[in-house]
């Protein structure tokens, strides 16, 4: 596996003292996390500053693996732990459960074992435990393409679930499962698989599995909600005289109305238009008028001919004032 | 049960504290303190915990609060204050993806 370089991922010195990797660790925190930032792979940064944090912020973790840096290993470095590290050190792998264990590296798992959080391992703390039926359910996550929600349909899924062995032995047994999706369903939207979720402890009975719906960004399409809105390019005159244009939608084409005296950032409605449901959302159409970039020679003289008749002067309200 | 097998769903739309709870990984202390702080507000929100009704987007609201709080140590009324940024943020953002030009 691949030595880390935990001090060059925090961008300190390796001299630096706590205080300064704590600060480090908060402003790369605060840029890279995933439900703040818009960084590119903001989800991945985030991981890694905070497998540094927790190897170099806690003093005891900081010494064992300066030793290993000591040792002349770079950030890239094929690594093996030395054989003797857990006796040397009382890190290893010292086999917890995977309840509540934050997703480290092997790097990381390697030289401290399971990768427990302090903070996070806070949130779980008596939840599995509890009395609670919910407890049994298990939460997944789909992604489902904008049209996919819109028409409803067949989604194949692969799951796992842990299942007992006459021996005894635990093994995740895998599954795919044919689930026909609502049309019509929301981002953020649950859905219950009732029976799929693990067996709760005191009554014996199975929770259910949740399928978290997150719907992919479309190109055209701003999704909110049930509604969706999406810009449509018209000529001036389009825009001017008003018209009636072929346009998509979710459904199909529809013939939209343009009002005479339409401006660019003109914001139309199409009742009905967006996702299904009761009520269905609607589709927003936003209009950007568009000039031609050449002019053929007639359609010059025309312009030419505007130039001359039109009396309009959009900057007249400006030299007013 | 085969390796393979079609299953019905069901569409939710409420959700119950303790799956408030299960989808965030949070203790319960910490939604009733969101709910104390008006960081969200679920139907029922006068009665006992037990009885409140929490709709989807309230959910992944008390998801992202409880990352924010657990991740980056925000407390909970900064939490509330850097939800309703990063929402009107969003807002703005998709508003701006609508009428910037050069046309897509």
């Amino acid at each position: 596996m691949e030595f880390k370089d935990y001090y060059q991922i925090l961008g300190v010195a390796d001299t630096a003292s706590q205080e300064e990797i704590k600060r480090a660790y908060r402003q790369l925190a605060l840029k890279y996390h995933p439900d703040v930032s818009k960084e590119a792979k903001a989800d991945a940064r985030f991981k890694e500053v905070s497998e540094a944090y927790e190897a170099l912020g806690d003093k005891e973790k900081r010494v064992a693996y300066d030793r290993l840096l000591q040792s002349g290993y770079h950030q890239g470095d094929d690594f093996q732990p030395p054989p003797d590290w857990q006796t040397q050190t009382g890190f290893g792998d010292s086999g917890f459960s995977d309840e509540g264990r934050v997703d480290f590296s092997d790097f990381f798992s390697s030289i401290f074992g399971g990768g427990f959080k302090a903070e996070s391992s806070r949130r779980r703390q008596n939840f599995y435990g509890s009395d609670n039926p919910a407890a049994a359910d298990i939460y997944a996550e789909i992604i489902l393409q904008l049209v996919d929600a819109y028409k409803g349909g067949e989604k194949r899924i692969a799951y796992q679930s842990p299942e007992v062995q006459q021996n005894g032995q635990v093994i995740m047994k895998k599954y795919t499962i044919d689930v026909s999706i609502p049309a019509g369903v929301v981002d953020g939207q649950h859905l219950r698989l009732k029976g799929l979720g693990r067996e709760h402890g005191r009554s014996g009975e199975k929770g259910h599995l949740y399928l978290e719906i997150h719907i992919a960004p479309h190109p055209l399409y701003v999704l909110n909600g049930k509604n969706v809105t999406r810009k449509l390019p018209v000529t001036p005159w389009e825009a001017a005289l008003g018209s009636t244009i072929d346009t998509s939608t979710l459904g199909g084409k529809v013939k939209l109305t343009i009002p005479p005296g339409s401006q660019s950032g003109t914001k139309l409605r199409l009742k009905g238009q967006g996702l299904p449901g009761n009520p269905a959302g609607d589709q927003f159409v936003i209009l950007q008028l568009v000039n031609p970039v050449t002019l053929d020679q007639a359609t010059e003289k025309l312009y030419h001919q505007l130039a001359e008749v039109s009396r309009f002067n959009p900057r007249a309200l400006q030299e007013e004032a | 049960m085969s390796n393979h097998f079609t299953k019905e769903v069901e569409q939710v739309s409420h959700y119950s504290i303790v799956q408030v709870c299960t989808v965030s990984a949070v203790e319960k202390s910490f939604v009733v303190e969101l709910v104390q702080h008006g960081v969200v507000d679920p139907e029922g929100g006068n009665t006992e915990p037990d009885q409140w009704l929490f709709t989807q987007t309230q959910v992944s609201l008390c998801k992202r609060a409880a990352n924010l709080h657990y991740d980056l140590q925000v407390n909970i009324p900064g939490v509330g204050l850097a939800l309703q940024l990063l929402d009107e943020l969003e807002q703005l953002r998709a508003k701006v993806k609508l009428l910037e030009y050069p046309l897509k």
